[in-house]
């Protein structure tokens, strides 16, 4: 299943400026990384554990620390890494940026990155492979827009038995959908040591960080979510 | 009893009296009251009904009468004299009564009911400035708070702080955007409509026009709909402030290993640059009229381009720097990293 449009018209603005401030920033970083990738393979590895947040180097105090929490959130290891990521944040970023404003929406999304680092630098304490990747903010976004817009209609390509399929499904089960395909290999990672080379757990500590929605939430979009209406 | 009542001459008297000393009071009174009907200058009736009367107002009034018909009476004076004493005294008790309750009302929010007490007891305290003081407070009408405050400030002009917020709500009046948000922060949406329509046409400049035009849009949006909650505008100022420095002190977390022990103090003392920052911003953009703004600002508050963009920009500055203390003390910690990785002393 890939969600890849929100059907739902925007409320308080008309284009959300931060989100493709954001996608457009990924993409650079990661032109630059395949830029200098192409004269000098051993660049990438490099910029990876240099910017990336290496949750031993987290736990020590050593590294980057904060910065690297933060620059890990706009590197992305390969052209699809960053596809499905920024095509995630463009299909549920436009609507909660809507119901921010862009400034708050900017500041939401890093809490959510920062929020899935700082989990994952405490579940995986041991391991010095650090992690890179958008997708822990993203979870946020996701989650924020499961709160905010549960009844939303999200275009999703669900390719059945090879023939390529465009419903329209509820925001509440995308979303759900992808919060469960979370959870088992979470509990594997964490009770039987599995690695997947996915950072499950950042997954999970950004969605949970969604709940911090309230804090950025537009007063007019607060107000109409406390009385029950359509944001 | 406290003083004899005057024997009676005729029968109608006499039956009064035989009533009033055989206990049967009620007679006694219908009798002394009849007789007190035809003959108003019947000292006797006047004297025996002040005694009778259930209540304390009639017994007063007819001590009254029998005073203005005999003023040298000293046992009817002093009966009066009690009388009024124990009148003021019962009217003390319920007017404490009645402004407890108000009171309670008030703390407990139930604004309508405390709304409902008060303007029962100015009617009937109207020197109680105290009283006039809390009605202010409760009712949502700028021209009724108008109205308590003055009357408070008759009671008591010196009222510094009465006469401040007198000020500012007769500033309000004429300014009909100040009116339309006053009225929008309280929920009274037809009111707000009425305010930002006359803002909407008359405001000075052009960015107030434009903000009363949106206003009013979103007002008639919801205008139908019922049940809309407004949130407190201080508690929407607090939600606002709280962002970025929940983002500030995820990152301190990180860049102290994940351990609060090791936090380190010129950080955390940052933070509270943040959270400064974070409500000059929160202020300006979201709350501009808030009563923390009309108190430093006066009645307009932060609704000025001028003191918000300065203070807007003020709070960018408080929230940018602590951010870039943070950020240049990672990179440095990042540049020795970098050394000790080109020279192979960290696994990669």
């Amino acid at each position: 299943m890939f969600p890849f449009n929100d059907t739902e018209p925007n409320r308080y603005s008309l284009l959300p400026y931060m989100t493709i401030a954001i996608v457009l920033l990924n993409a650079v970083i990661t032109g630059f990384e395949y830029r200098f990738w192409r004269t000098d393979p051993s660049f990438l590895r490099e910029v990876i554990y240099l910017y990336g947040a290496n949750p031993y180097l987290v736990g020590a105090g050593m590294g980057g620390g904060a910065l690297s929490s933060l620059t890990s959130t706009f590197l992305h290891g390969d052209i699809i890494h960053l596809l499905g990521n920024m095509l995630a944040l463009w299909v549920f970023g436009r609507r909660v940026e809507d119901a921010c404003g862009p400034w708050r929406f900017l500041v939401f999304y890093l809490t959510c990155g920062l929020f899935a680092d700082v989990v994952s630098s405490i579940i995986y304490a041991r391991t010095d492979i650090p992690s890179i990747g958008a997708s822990g903010a993203i979870f946020g976004v996701m989650g924020a827009y499961l709160i905010l817009f549960p009844q939303g209609r999200i275009r999703t390509f669900v390719p059945i038995f090879f023939i390529p399929t465009f419903p329209k499904i509820r925001a509440f089960w995308v979303v759900l959908y992808f919060l469960a395909v979370q959870i088992i290999p979470a509990l594997n990672v964490l009770f039987k040591k599995e690695d997947y080379g996915v950072n499950y757990w950042a997954h999970l500590g950004g969605f949970v960080a969604c709940f911090s929605i309230f804090l950025f939430l537009r007063p007019q979009a607060f107000q109409r979510y406390f009385s029950k209406m359509p944001i | 009893m406290l003083y004899s009542p005057p024997v009676a001459t005729n029968s109608r008297l006499q039956q009064a009296l035989l009533a009033a000393r055989a206990g049967r009071r009620n007679q006694a009174y219908e009798l002394f009251l009849a007789e007190a009907k035809a003959d108003p200058k019947n000292l006797t009736a006047w004297l025996w009904l002040g005694e009778l009367s259930e209540s304390l107002d009639d017994k007063i009034i007819a001590l009254e009468n029998a005073l203005e018909l005999n003023p040298a009476n000293p046992k009817a004076r002093d009966r009066l004299s009690i009388l009024y004493r124990e009148r003021d005294e019962t009217n003390q008790r319920r007017r404490q009564h009645l402004l407890a309750e108000a009171q309670a009302a008030m703390r407990a929010g139930r604004k309508q009911e405390a709304q409902h007490l008060l303007l029962q007891f100015v009617e009937a305290y109207e020197e109680d400035e105290a009283a006039w003081l809390m009605l202010s407070e409760v009712v949502d009408d700028v021209a009724d708070q108008i109205v308590a405050l003055e009357n408070a400030l008759t009671l008591n002009p010196r009222n510094a702080r009465a006469k401040a917020r007198l000020e500012k709500l007769r500033a309000m009046r004429h300014d009909s955007l100040a009116l339309g948000d006053f009225y929008r922060e309280r929920g009274r949406l037809a009111q707000a409509e009425a305010a930002y329509y006359v803002a909407a046409a008359n405001s000075p400049t052009e960015a107030e026009r434009r903000h009363a035009s949106r206003e009013l849009d979103s007002i008639r949006d919801l205008y139908d709909l019922s049940g809309f909650r407004f949130a407190n505008p201080t508690l929407t100022l607090l939600r606002l402030t709280l962002g970025p420095p929940v983002l500030y002190g995820l990152m301190v977390f990180a860049q102290s290993g994940l351990n609060m022990l090791t936090l380190s103090p010129r950080l955390c003392l940052a933070g509270l640059g943040v959270v400064m920052g974070s409500l000059l911003v929160a202020g300006a953009s979201a709350a501009p009229r808030h009563r923390l703004w009309t108190s430093l600002f006066g009645s307009r508050g932060l609704s000025h381009p001028l003191p918000r963009s300065v203070l807007g920009m003020l709070g960018v500055i408080l929230i940018a720097l602590p951010f870039a203390l943070l950020l240049s003390l990672a990179f440095d910690r990042l540049l020795l990293y970098r050394d000790l990785f080109y020279r192979n002393l960290f696994p990669h």
